[in-house]
């Protein structure tokens, strides 16, 4: 059954309530779009005030170059596929040039990191 | 989802070590183009999730064990007294928990401890009960 694309996520301290607030976003694609699309994109939050970013380790497909109306023009597998023996770094690698790309263009804004998989462990 | 372990994934001890070994190989990792290690990198890193969308999946929530609701502080322990640096400014998420709002998942019950810094919320609904809210 095809679940519906869940609402976004609500993060809340443990800490007694706080009168700061703060916006932030989630992106689980943007290390799959080109680095100037990256870049943009980035510029376009931070000048919006967007603090956070949550990102998240997983495979940006090469078979599905659309994702929610953007182009993915870098793809990579997941952290564990089907037939790794050991985690594939190749999905880091990528993200780590997102984070890259934030820390020089985000004006301070911060990541959140989030792994993908849920619950599946492959044999 | 549920790809080895089935629905005994948030019980079993061994599925639970596989996956501190997973979140472990992402916080042990050191950046190809930042050269950071992403578990020091807290001038940038304010918090790691434990997982997407933890008990996505379950067919109810009404009815979890206290085993499963463990799971969440079990997986936040390992990482802030075995992998995170200690005094470590990055803090610790649930992770988007949740699942099917139709299955008693809109916000499961879990375990909390300090280890746990940050807890989020992130509810489904399946396409066949879907209506707008």
């Amino acid at each position: 059954m095809r679940l519906l694309n869940f609402t976004p996520a609500l993060l809340l301290a443990a800490a007694a309530a706080s009168a700061k607030s703060w916006g932030g976003t989630n992106n689980y694609f943007l290390q799959s779009l080109s680095d100037e699309a990256q870049i943009a994109h980035i510029r376009e939050l931070a000048a919006a005030g967007v603090k956070v970013i949550r990102l998240w380790v997983r495979e940006q497909p090469a078979d599905k170059p659309c994702e929610k109306g953007s182009l993915r023009t870098q793809s990579c597998p997941a952290l564990e596929h089907e037939g790794s023996n050991a985690p594939d770094p190749l999905t880091l690698d990528l993200l780590d040039k997102t984070l890259l790309n934030i820390y020089n263009e985000g004006k301070g804004m911060k990541v959140i990191l989030s792994p993908h998989d849920a619950n599946s462990v492959y044999p | 989802m549920y790809t080895r372990y089935g629905a005994s994934f948030y019980t079993d001890a061994n599925a639970g070590s596989q996956y501190d070994a997973r979140l472990q190989a992402i916080l042990d990792y050191k950046g190809r183009h930042t050269q950071r290690v992403w578990k020091e990198f807290s001038d940038l890193i304010v918090a790691f999730d434990l997982q997407n969308e933890p008990y996505v999946g379950m067919e109810n929530c009404a009815a979890i064990s206290e085993a499963e609701e463990n799971w969440v502080c079990a997986r936040a322990r390992f990482l802030r007294n075995t992998v995170l640096p200690p005094q470590s400014p990055i803090q610790i998420s649930s992770g988007g928990l949740g699942g099917d709002v139709n299955k008693g998942c809109g916000t499961p019950r879990i375990t909390v401890c300090p280890e746990l810094d940050l807890f989020a919320s992130e509810s489904l609904r399946t396409a066949a009960h879907s209506r707008p809210d």
